[in-house]
């Protein structure tokens, strides 16, 4: 905790992360609170230019703007962190048992880990989209399985770094149980590793769920940026006029700031957290 | 779904459309025979007679191969190929007299042997429903003198004139005959007809094609001496920028501020029709319980603020659809049908009175048994995503709890195939093309209680646009007794009494229909018009070859290039 507020002194970039991050969560959690009206009601014409009544104005449909920003930050922050979870999960698990067991597994866990980072992410992320119609457990789903590897890899590593460190085996040597090994030793010292990796893996989550809703294999239906920006550009209208300015300016923008303040958070724990970084230099 | 990427080209549009958009390459000039550029559609098969695919490739392989009769502006048919045609007096056969001298591309006269193995031709073989130019009903082809046939119906049929000698491509025995595998024929002699063009150039995806004219065509040389095919994401924005001569909005209707650049500036002129596409929702009665419900039906309709749906989403360029599904401007609109304007509390009224009560003030309805009244509503993603919004708040507003969903389009055939969903909004027309004011014939498509598999009918019926779970005998009987009625004033009470009963027990409802808007550019071609009732089979769109050929809109006579 205290490397953590030292890094956070010595890097702005961590800070200004942070706070991104904080905001869009807190808009998040009181999105009913700020947005004037439900995301998906109609309330008012279509196209309607930015009033007091509606600040973004309205879309197609004649739903408000600004509110489907505001709830498309339920979203976007839902897939950075169910997708995170996953990759956390599988990442870590992979890794660890990878690290430790060594021999055979290890073996064949890599070979694994080597399958899952020669598929084609993005074709096939489109082709079971495609295959199963748009959802959003699903995009979650296969962003998770597309990111795994990487994390797996670093976890990996670490946990052989750590092993050739004699405490893991002085542990085992005083009769320590593998569990408490994990628990006690290895956890701790992965978990920077593995943060600061996340992170970016947070931040790749949000941009592949928007390109696949950009691309027009999201639900269409749903509340999202990816989505809005799909839905704008689709618009004949677009660029007649001034639609644009808000219909589409402010999703991306949103996007472009949630992506920021992941790799902001993530470039800003680097130097201390990933023991790679600071060799390289 | 269509990426529009564009921002070179709109800025450019704007700034074309304000200069005055020259054009390059397209337009007449003085005294030349205009070059015509329009619009390519992917995927429309090779332009022989057997082998194009749906509405869009029917009328590319129209400017090759003819019919015995074909239609101008005023919707009349024309002797096309055949220079007579009589109904016979029992109603089972049209006596047709070829015009003389008629020769196909490669110099071998047609004769009245070519017509008669064209039907023989078509007997032989199995077709996909994207051809929609096949015959059907005919009992046989005859020979009754030089030049002179008999084509007998099966059973008689009002539609006949339209749905065969207005349609089917004749097409040349001494190739043909040689010939297994039409559908899989990709050879140039597959190109050979009467027609008034010729291919000229195709690219290898077949996207982009150029058709020149054939001066020796039996009307005369064509007014319009070379149509291209080009491709284009946004067809309006390529119409601005000058990369074609005429384009047409979207069939799933425009607003006002699209159209807007077009109507203001002189050099372009926009042409429409109304109703020639449709929004159908559909209930699956063959799920049962409330979809079975002809109350609950009814509530949802009243449920439903379709004037205000046109209004939002097309600045008015729509109308709401009639219960009885044939649009006020349908010559056999009957009027008097029941309606169901929107009347939430008219709604509401229905749905307490079915026994589908709500559980608190403003809370969800349960079924009578006292399960959740909650419905899903499939669209394909190719409609406007703010219909189906619209659609569910409005039956949400009364109650009705809806889950939308939005799937592909051949998913929702899918499921449409197996009655497989409780409410589906499709478009319509299908595959076949023939939109909301074509033949009565329509009708059976929807309505009939046989599915569209079993029950061919001239005009293809499809099941995608199938009244779920909808059988009346009643409507059955009527909708054979429509198709052989000629006497025009009988077809009309028959297809009236059809509207009557199906507009009473509404299995699906016509949301609205759009008005189809055509944009040219005057300088290189304005002959441009809606055929009354389509052209072919009934295909709703401009592309009609008769003002190509003749330069005008009405009439065989072909414009003195002079003139223009």
């Amino acid at each position: 905790m205290r490397s953590f507020l030292s890094s956070l002194r010595h890097s702005p970039l961590l800070a200004i992360g942070i706070a991104i991050v904080m905001v869009l969560v807190v808009i998040a959690a009181l999105a009913p609170v700020i947005a004037p009206y439900d995301p998906i009601a109609i309330t008012g014409n279509s196209f309607e230019t930015p009033s007091s009544a509606h600040l973004l104005g309205t879309n197609d449909a004649g739903a408000d703007i600004f509110s489907r920003l505001v709830w498309g930050t339920r979203t976007s922050l839902a897939v950075a962190v169910f997708a995170t979870t996953l990759v956390l999960a599988i990442g870590v698990l992979v890794g660890l048992v990878a690290g430790l067991r060594g021999g055979i597994i290890d073996t064949l866990l890599m070979r694994l880990v080597d399958v899952f980072l020669a598929l084609p992410g993005l074709p096939l992320l489109i082709f079971v989209a495609a295959l199963v119609g748009p959802s959003l457990g699903v995009s979650i789903l296969m962003i998770g399985l597309a990111l795994w590897p990487q994390t797996a890899r670093i976890v990996r590593s670490q946990t052989l770094s750590l092993r050739t460190r004699g405490f893991v085996d002085s542990a085992r040597g005083f009769g320590a149980g593998p569990l408490y090994v994990i628990r006690r030793h290895l956890l701790p010292a992965l978990g920077p590793v593995v943060a600061s990796n996340l992170v970016f893996v947070a931040g790749a989550a949000v941009t592949i769920e928007a390109g696949l809703a950009f691309i027009g294999l999201g639900d269409p239906i749903a509340v999202g940026w990816g989505t809005m920006l799909n839905r704008a550009l689709e618009n004949p209208q677009i660029y007649l006029g001034s639609l644009w300015l808000w219909w589409l300016l402010p999703a991306g923008l949103a996007l472009t700031l949630a992506v920021l303040g992941f790799t902001f958070i993530g470039v800003g724990l680097e130097p201390r957290f990933n023991p790679r970084w600071s060799r390289s230099l | 779904m269509k990426r529009r990427t564009f921002l070179q080209g709109l800025a450019g549009a704007s700034g074309a459309v304000l200069l005055g958009g020259c054009s390059s390459g397209g337009g007449a000039g003085a005294g030349g025979r205009p070059t015509v550029r329009v619009l390519s559609w992917t995927s429309l098969g090779y332009p022989s007679p057997f082998a194009y695919t749906a509405g869009p490739g029917y009328w590319r392989m129209s400017l090759l191969f003819d019919t015995l009769v074909w239609k101008d502006a005023t919707g009349q048919f024309l002797p096309w190929l055949a220079s007579a045609f009589v109904l016979a007096d029992d109603g089972l056969s049209y006596d047709v007299e070829l015009r003389p001298d008629l020769r196909w591309a490669d110099g071998r006269p047609v004769t009245a042997r070519d017509v008669a193995f064209t039907f023989e031709y078509y007997a032989t073989q199995t077709f996909t429903p994207f051809l929609i130019g096949v015959p059907r009903n005919v009992a046989g082809v005859e020979e009754t003198g030089e030049r002179r046939l008999r084509l007998r119906m099966e059973e008689p049929d009002a539609t006949f004139l339209q749905s065969v000698l207005g349609t089917v491509p004749i097409v040349p025995e001494h190739i043909w005959s040689q010939i297994s595998n039409p559908m899989a024929e990709m050879s140039p002699q597959a190109l050979i007809g009467t027609g008034p063009y010729r291919l000229n150039s195709r690219d290898e995806s077949g996207d982009a094609e150029s058709y020149v004219a054939r001066d020796d065509y039996f009307l005369g040389a064509p007014y319009v001496r070379r149509i291209e095919m080009v491709p284009a994401d946004n067809p309006l924005t390529a119409l601005a920028v000058g990369e074609l001569d005429a384009a047409g909005a979207s069939e799933a209707g425009e607003r006002d501020e699209v159209l807007e650049p077009f109507r203001s500036n002189d050099q372009f002129g926009v042409v429409s029709s109304d109703a020639g596409f449709g929004f159908p929702l559909f209930f699956n009665l063959r799920r049962g319980g409330a979809l079975a419900d002809l109350r609950f039906r009814r509530a949802c309709i009243h449920a439903l603020n379709r004037t205000d749906m046109v209004t939002r989403l097309l600045t008015g360029n729509g109308q709401v659809g009639s219960a009885g599904f044939l649009p006020p401007t349908h010559e056999f609109y009957n009027p008097d049908v029941a309606q169901y304007p929107y009347d939430p509390a008219e709604a509401e009224r229905l749905l307490d009175e079915g026994g589908y009560r709500r559980s608190g003030p403003g809370g969800a309805r349960t079924n009578p048994d006292g399960t959740p009244l909650r419905l899903t509503l499939n669209l394909p993603d190719v409609i406007p995503t703010a219909l189906a919004e619209l659609t569910a708040a409005n039956l949400r507003d009364v109650g009705i709890g809806i889950d939308l969903e939005v799937i592909d389009v051949i998913r929702l055939f899918g499921l449409k195939l197996n009655d497989n969903f409780d409410l589906a909004i499709t478009t319509f027309p299908g595959p076949s093309g023939i939109g909301p004011n074509g033949d009565p014939e329509i009708l059976r498509g929807v309505y009939h209680s046989l599915p569209a598999g079993q029950d061919p009918t001239p005009v293809t019926g499809n099941q995608l646009h199938k009244a779920a779970g909808y059988a009346n005998a009643e409507v059955d009987r009527l909708l054979a007794e429509q198709r052989a009625a000629y006497d025009i004033e009988e077809r009309k009470r028959l297809v009236g009494e059809i509207q009557q009963i199906v507009a009473e027990e509404v299995p699906t409802i016509m949301l609205y229909t759009t008005t189809l808007f055509f944009a040219y550019r005057k300088r290189a071609f304005d002959q441009w018009y809606y055929t009354p009732g389509g052209f072919g089979p009934g295909l709703p769109d401009v592309y009609n070859k008769h003002p190509y050929i003749t330069g005008r809109q009405t009439g065989l006579a072909i414009r003195d290039v002079q003139d223009s």
